[in-house]
């Protein structure tokens, strides 16, 4: 089953309220002085919680039924961080436009190049991207340094979280627009608040997956 | 700062259900991933491709003992994923050979460290189908021993003067041969508790 693409839920929601957290999914040795060492056991992956504003039963409804689509768990959708969805240094989007930049060479799963972006694209500190790799997994993370495109188009090596999963290949295709994750329901988390009479908002948490 | 990052790779040699041998990789990890891994049989790097993405559920703690019991370890599995079910009820993996390697991520880079090193192998002993009900949570165990369960079989098609007489009353062909439980004395002379080799 194919994801839920931007247009048919993910932009469909005005979040009213929104968690964008990432999960380290770790272990811990924790000896008498009370020092702990930690280390991942499970890829960190994004999990989200979206709130919606009151909105009218028939709308609320119509957003419930795209849900009930997704078959519960089974099915999955794309979603980003409703609260910034295009780099702060380009707010609406315009100057990326339509660039298609790819990863370039990834010296390790923490640091990577790319190629493709507008000359003098300015991408601060923590601008989320999104690589496409292998057919159709999604890669949502965000730059761990602030970098700027030179003039042609190049961003050196630059530090990312989270770490890239290992199949992810230089030349795969990278947008930092809607820069989205898939994402499954967590199971009966998604519910219609009744705000007041007429009024209701959507409530749902997602975790991230890799899948294809 | 040390390593980490720990993923888990179970490699399982079984046979299809035409009776060739048939291979399946799985482990901790997101995604599909072919690498080397030190072989549990030759101790030299062999390559092999895994299957990620929650299909490798819980690796126990591999606990090592002395003498020659074998205690089950309990690897889960998915019972959701076409890979992990197609292992369990589309081939036969009863006796098939397990390994499993932990491999080791440096945080600087986030790469593994070395070929991940061998903690286990074993065979597949039984295996339970967890199927979860309504709102409920399933899951498949491998229930493996290792591989010193070879020492510990018998063999079952032992010929003796005694079971030649179950069944042929009175055929004295085996007379003479005895089916006894003959002690294995590994590294150690029979009867002296002495160590064989000065």
């Amino acid at each position: 089953m194919a994801a839920l693409a931007l247009a048919a839920f993910a932009d469909l929601i005005r979040a009213a309220q929104v968690d964008f957290t990432l999960e380290w999914n770790q272990q811990a040795s924790r000896a008498a002085d009370g020092e702990a060492h930690h280390a991942s056991r499970g890829a960190p992956l994004f999990r989200a919680k979206i709130t919606s504003p009151a909105m009218p039963i028939a709308e609320a409804l119509g957003l419930m039924a795209l849900v009930n689509s997704l078959q519960g768990s089974a099915g999955t959708f794309l979603l980003y961080d409703k609260r910034m969805p295009y780099p702060s240094s380009d707010p609406t989007g315009s100057t990326f436009g339509a660039a298609t930049p790819v990863a370039g060479t990834i010296t390790s799963n923490v640091s990577v190049a790319f190629t493709g972006f507008p000359n003098g694209y300015v991408i601060p500190l923590g601008t989320y991207f999104q690589i496409i790799y292998d057919t159709s997994r999604y890669y949502v993370g965000q730059f761990a340094a602030a970098k700027t495109a030179d003039g042609s188009g190049a961003v050196s090596a630059s530090a990312v979280t989270p770490p890239l999963p290992d199949d992810v290949d230089p030349g795969d295709a990278v947008t930092v627009l809607k820069p989205s994750g898939k994402f499954r329901l967590d199971p009966g988390s998604a519910i219609l608040d009744h705000v007041q009479i007429g009024l209701a908002s959507l409530v749902f948490s997602a975790r991230q997956t890799y899948e294809q | 700062m040390s390593d980490r990052a720990f993923d888990d790779f179970l490699f399982i040699e079984g046979l299809d259900l035409d009776g060739d041998p048939d291979s399946w990789g799985i482990w901790t990890g997101p995604g599909d991933i072919t690498l080397n891994v030190i072989s549990g049989t030759t101790g030299s790097a062999v390559s092999r491709s895994f299957v990620g993405g929650g299909t490798l559920l819980k690796v126990p703690p591999i606990i090592d003992g002395i003498g020659l019991a074998t205690k089950p370890i309990n690897f889960e599995v998915s019972q959701v994923l076409t890979a992990t079910r197609d292992m369990v009820f589309g081939a036969n993996i009863r006796g098939a050979r397990v390994t499993l390697n932990r491999g080791r991520r440096d945080p600087a880079t986030w790469l593994l460290a070395a070929n991940p090193e061998v903690l286990f192998v074993g065979r597949v002993d039984t295996v339970d189908g967890q199927i979860g009900e309504a709102g409920g949570e399933g899951r498949i165990v491998l229930s493996c021993r290792p591989d010193l369960i070879d020492l510990n079989i018998s063999n079952p098609a032992m010929k003796s003067d005694e079971s030649t007489q179950e069944r042929f009353g009175g055929d004295r062909f085996r007379r003479y041969d005895v089916a006894q439980i003959i002690a294995r004395k590994w590294g150690k002379q029979s009867g002296t508790g002495k160590s064989k080799a000065k």
